[in-house]
């Protein structure tokens, strides 16, 4: 509907108090109930090389 | 220019959203920023900046990117290890719909979204509905344009999002959309550095 307000938040309702977000989210299978571990090695860097310093 | 900005995604077009009440789609090119854009807490508040002052923000076809140039006074000596600090938080939009229709897919009601417009962003303590939305603290000097830089902020969520499930894993399933490298991390990696430049 036109003029609506929407959040993009999960679980949040417009114009009405934030709800807890019940939802499992992120579960994933696992196989023979072992979860699966990934280590992920967290190194983003800078957006660009540091400019040169006049 | 501020030593110091907090950037990242805040939303992305042309996907099916879940926010756990409904399903919503924003049509590329549906969004357009209202006279003056806040940046705010948890959709709160006075806000941090608008785009009057320090925010500034991109809307492209597939994105919402932004960057707010923090305070110089906040902390200088903080910009020094910006770049060191691999952590980020959630971000959200706030935006009234001008124009929608609604489609129902396999018996399921999509609210498409065709014009809006964009009232704000915010740093949620909460779960995005967006789930590769980010931001993160950098040195200004390691910046370009927000329009320049736009599309490896557009990577780097996607990249956030792959780190988020690998840690929900480790983490029994449940996600965490902020995070921040540990103190012990952070003292590990200034170690390696420093060996690094010995050899």
């Amino acid at each position: 509907m036109s003029g609506d307000i929407e959040y993009l938040d999960a679980g949040f309702i417009a114009s009405a108090e934030p709800r807890e977000d019940t939802r499992q989210a992120g579960t994933r299978p696992t196989a023979g109930g072992v979860p699966t571990v990934i280590r992920t090695e967290f190194k983003i860097g800078r957006e660009n090389e540091p400019k040169e310093s006049k | 220019m501020n030593d110091i900005v907090l950037q990242g995604i805040a939303c992305r077009f042309g996907e099916v959203i879940d926010d756990g009440t409904k399903l919503l789609y924003l049509k590329p090119g549906c969004l357009t920023e209202a006279a003056e854009v806040k940046l705010l807490i948890d959709h709160r508040g006075k806000g941090l900046a608008t785009t009057d002052d320090a925010l500034q923000i991109h809307i492209g076809e597939k994105f919402l990117a932004f960057r707010y140039s923090i305070p110089d006074s906040w902390s200088e000596k903080f910009s020094e290890s910006a770049d060191d600090v691999d952590c980020y938080v959630p971000v959200s939009v706030g935006f009234s719909v001008d124009k929608s229709e609604m489609m129902t897919i396999e018996g399921v009601a999509v609210k498409v979204i065709t014009e809006a417009t964009l009232n704000e962003i915010s740093i949620t303590s909460s779960a995005p509905a967006v789930k590769t939305t980010y931001a993160r603290v950098m040195s200004a000097e390691t910046c370009g344009t927000l329009v320049d830089d736009s599309e490896r902020l557009e990577l780097i969520g996607r990249y956030i999002n792959i780190h988020r499930k690998a840690k929900a894993a480790e983490n029994g399933g449940v996600v965490e959309y902020a995070h921040a490298t540990s103190p012990y991390d952070r003292a590990s990696d200034l170690f390696t550095k420093a060996l690094a430049a010995l050899l």
